[in-house]
C-alpha cells in the first residue's frame, strides 16, 4: 500500500526523488492546494476509499496520507 | 493497451492514464479560467494522445474579469473555464454575456474557442424551489443565452457541462471538492469532459468529419448469426435498439451508412425488409455488400463509389480478426471493435473522434442521392459514343453565384471535407471564410450543379484575391461527386470572362502538393499554360468545345 502511495506522490508532484522534505506540504511548494486535491482524488481511485474534507484539510505529509488509507482500509 | 478502452463507457483514470500514442502534432491550448483547469489537462493527456495530439496548457490567473491577452499566432485554441457561480449574485445573464462577447472580441476569433456553460441542478434543496425563485433560473437562462454565441462567433463551441452533469445525476457533483479547492466537479464528471474535449470537440474543431459508417451485421447490428439462426432467431437487445437508433440519428446528420456482412445477400435482403423491429431500413444503407468477398475488398469497391476516400471512413465489426485484417489491408481507415450486446459498441461510437456534430447536417439524404446517381451515370458513360454525348445525355445545368453569404457555411465545409479536388489544402476556419467574405478584396464564387438524375446542391468554390490587374485563386474546392463533368472548367472559363471585363489581366493559382489532391494539380497544370489570363481562357475554351451544359453566371444566363 505504501509503495502504491509513493508512486501516485511521485507522479503527481512530478518528483525526481522521494527525500523526506519534498513528501511534506509545508516544505515542498509545489505541493499545492491544486496538486493536493489531485492528489487525494488519485488515492482515492486506487484505493475506491473517500475522504471528508476535514481529512483533506488534515493531510499535511505522506505518512498522514498512509495513516488515512491505512484506516480506511480496515 | 487496448485503445477502445478509452471509449468504453465506464472510465477509470488509473486504467488509461498509461496510454501513449505518438502524437504527429502539438495543440497548444490557452485556458482563460476561474475554476481550475489543471484536474481536467491531467486526464486529457491520454485521450489526446489517441487522437495523436499532445496537448500544451498555459493558464491565465483567476480573474473573474478575465484580462485577456492577445492570442498570437502560437496558440491553437482558446479554452474558457469558468466557475459561472462567481458572476450570478453580480450580474444578470443578459448583461453578462455582453460583457463576455467585449472579452471575446479580444480573442483571434479565427482559432477554434471552447467555453462551459453550468449545471442546472447541483444544490439537492433545488426540487423545493420553482427556477423563477432559485438561482437555476439564471443558469438555464445563461446557458441558453451562451448557445446564441455560436450566431455571432463561429468558431466557438459549448463545452456543455450542463448536459454531461445532468446525464450523470448527483454523483457529478462533489461537495468536498468544492469545499476544499472550489472545484465543484466530481472525479467522474472531469474524466468524462476531458474525453468529451478531446475526442469530441477539438477534432470536430479541427478536423473534417467521417463520411461513411462501413457495418457488419452478424453480433453487431443485433445478438446472432442470420446464416444460422435465421431471420427469425436473430435478437435485437436493448443495447442493440439504442445502437441502430445512434446509427440513425449519425445518418440525418450527415454520416452515409453501409453494410459489409459475410452472409448470403438474398437473406440480408429478406431481413432488412421483415425485421419490422430494426430501427435502420435498407434504404437507410447507401450500399449493401452482402457477399463472401474478403471486407476489405469490399470497402475498397465502396470507397471507389462514394468517390471518396477509405480515411473518410470508420469500419465497425466484433471479430477482432475481420478488423485486423482490414486495417493491415487499409491501414487509413478508422476502425472500431464492436460488442455481443451493443451497449458498449454505443459508447465506443459516440466517444469516437471525428463524428461529433457541430451544425446541423441534412446532407446525406443528398449525397446517398448523389452517388447512386453516379452509379447511374457510370452506366450512361459506358452506353455513350463519346464524352460530350454522355455529358448531353445528363442535361446538366450549372449556377455559378458570386458574394452570396447564404453559402458561406457550405464554402467552410467544402474546405474541410474535400480531399481530391482541393487545390491550395488551405482548409479555411469558419471565421476565417466569413473575414475574407467581408472583404473587398476578395470575390467568393460557389458553383452549382444539377442534372437529370439529381440536383447535387453546392459542388464547387472558388476564392479569388483581387490585387490591381492580377487574381489570385487562393483556394479552389469541388466536391469529388462532380468531378468528371468538366464542370470546373466551365465554371473557371466563366468567371475568367467576368474577371477580363472587369479589368483582370493576370491571374495566379495558389497550390499545394498533398497526400490526396493529385487530380486538383493534375487539372491546374493542364489550363495554366502562363499567367496571362487570356491565354488560359482560350486553353479552357479548347476543352470546352461543344460542351454540352448550360452554365449561368447569377442572374446573367451565358447558354454555350
Amino acid at each position: 500500500m505504501k509503495e502504491t502511495i509513493n508512486e501516485i506522490v511521485i507522479e503527481i508532484l512530478e518528483l525526481d526523488e522521494a527525500s523526506e522534505e519534498l513528501l511534506d506540504r509545508e516544505k515542498n511548494a509545489t505541493w499545492d492546494s491544486i496538486k493536493h486535491l489531485e492528489l487525494i482524488m488519485a488515492i482515492e481511485e486506487e484505493f475506491d476509499i473517500r475522504f471528508t474534507a476535514t481529512e483533506v484539510t488534515a493531510v499535511k505529509n505522506i505518512q498522514d496520507l498512509y495513516a488515512y488509507v491505512e484506516k480506511k482500509l480496515v | 493497451m487496448q485503445k477502445d478502452i478509452l471509449l468504453n463507457n465506464e472510465l477509470m483514470f488509473r486504467k488509461i492514464k498509461g496510454y501513449k500514442h505518438e502524437y504527429t502534432q502539438q495543440l497548444i491550448i490557452k485556458v482563460e479560467r476561474t475554476l481550475p483547469f489543471e484536474y481536467v489537462s491531467k486526464m486529457i493527456t491520454p485521450f489526446l494522445s489517441r487522437i495523436e495530439k499532445e496537448g500544451i496548457f498555459s493558464y491565465s490567473d483567476y480573474d473573474t474579469s478575465i484580462p485577456i491577452l492577445s492570442t498570437n499566432g502560437e496558440v491553437d485554441i482558446v479554452l474558457f473555464w469558468m466557475d459561472w457561480r462567481l458572476y450570478m449574485d453580480k450580474m444578470e445573464p443578459k448583461p453578462l454575456l455582453e460583457w463576455l462577447k467585449t472579452r471575446l472580441s479580444e480573442v483571434d476569433t479565427s482559432k477554434p474557442i471552447l467555453i462551459n456553460n453550468w449545471p442546472t441542478f447541483w444544490e439537492l434543496e433545488e426540487k423545493q424551489y420553482a427556477a423563477s425563485v432559485s438561482k437555476r433560473g439564471w443558469i438555464y437562462e445563461f446557458n441558453y443565452l451562451l448557445e446564441t454565441l455560436k450566431d455571432e462567433f463561429n468558431n466557438i463551441e459549448i463545452i456543455d457541462m450542463n448536459l454531461f452533469a445532468s446525464q450523470m445525476g448527483m454523483s457529478s457533483y462533489d461537495a468536498r471538492n468544492d469545499e476544499v479547492s472550489n472545484y465543484p466537479l466530481s472525479n467522474q464528471l472531469t474524466l468524462q469532459l476531458a474525453r468529451h474535449i478531446a475526442l469530441n470537440l477539438i477534432p470536430a474543431m479541427l478536423e473534417p468529419k467521417l463520411k461513411a459508417i462501413v457495418l457488419d451485421l452478424d453480433n453487431t447490428l443485433y445478438n446472432g448469426v442470420l446464416g444460422e439462426d435465421g431471420i427469425e432467431g436473430i435478437q435485437l437487445t436493448e443495447g442493440h435498439v439504442q445502437l441502430q437508433r445512434v446509427l440513425k440519428r449519425m445518418k440525418e446528420n450527415g454520416i452515409l451508412l453501409a453494410l459489409s456482412s459475410k452472409n448470403n445477400e438474398q437473406d440480408v435482403s429478406e431481413m432488412l425488409e421483415k425485421c419490422k423491429d430494426f430501427l435502420l431500413y435498407k434504404d437507410d444503407f447507401t450500399f449493401i455488400e452482402a457477399n463472401w468477398n474478403s471486407k476489405a475488398d469490399n470497402i475498397r469497391l465502396m470507397a471507389e463509389k462514394f468517390n471518396f476516400d477509405v480515411s473518410a471512413m470508420l469500419f465497425i465489426d466484433d471479430n477482432p480478426a475481420e478488423i485486423a485484417h482490414v486495417k493491415e489491408q487499409i491501414p487509413t481507415i478508422h476502425t472500431l471493435m464492436a460488442d455481443a450486446t451493443g451497449k458498449e459498441t454505443v459508447h465506443r461510437l459516440l466517444n469516437y473522434p471525428y463524428l461529433y456534430s457541430r451544425k446541423k447536417d441534412n446532407s446525406a439524404d443528398l449525397r446517398q442521392k448523389d452517388i447512386l446517381a453516379n452509379q447511374k451515370r457510370v452506366e450512361l458513360a459506358s452506353k455513350a459514343g463519346d464524352n460530350n454525348s454522355y455529358l448531353a445525355s445528363l442535361q446538366m445545368k450549372i449556377n455559378i453565384f458570386e458574394g452570396e453569404t447564404q453559402h458561406l457555411q457550405r464554402i467552410y465545409e467544402l474546405g474541410q471535407k474535400t480531399n481530391q479536388f482541393n487545390l491550395a489544402l488551405q482548409r479555411f476556419s469558419e471565421g476565417e471564410v466569413q473575414k475574407k467574405a467581408k472583404d473587398s478584396a476578395y470575390k467568393m464564387y460557389t458553383v452549382t450543379l444539377s442534372d437529370m438524375l439529381n440536383d447535387s446542391g453546392i459542388i464547387g468554390t472558388f476564392i479569388v484575391k483581387i490585387d490591381g490587374e492580377l487574381a489570385i485563386f487562393e483556394e479552389i474546392l469541388f466536391s469529388c461527386r462532380a468531378l468528371g463533368r468538366k464542370v470546373e472548367d466551365a465554371s473557371l472559363y466563366l468567371i475568367l470572362n467576368e474577371l477580363i471585363n472587369k479589368g483582370i489581366r493576370q491571374v495566379k493559382f495558389v497550390s499545394v502538393e498533398g497526400a490526396r489532391n493529385t487530380p486538383a494539380l493534375d487539372w491546374l497544370n493542364n489550363i495554366y499554360t502562363s499567367p496571362i489570363i487570356a491565354d488560359i481562357i482560350a486553353a479552357l475554351k479548347e476543352k470546352l468545345i461543344d460542351y454540352p451544359a448550360e452554365v449561368c453566371l447569377q442572374n446573367e444566363r451565358d447558354n454555350k
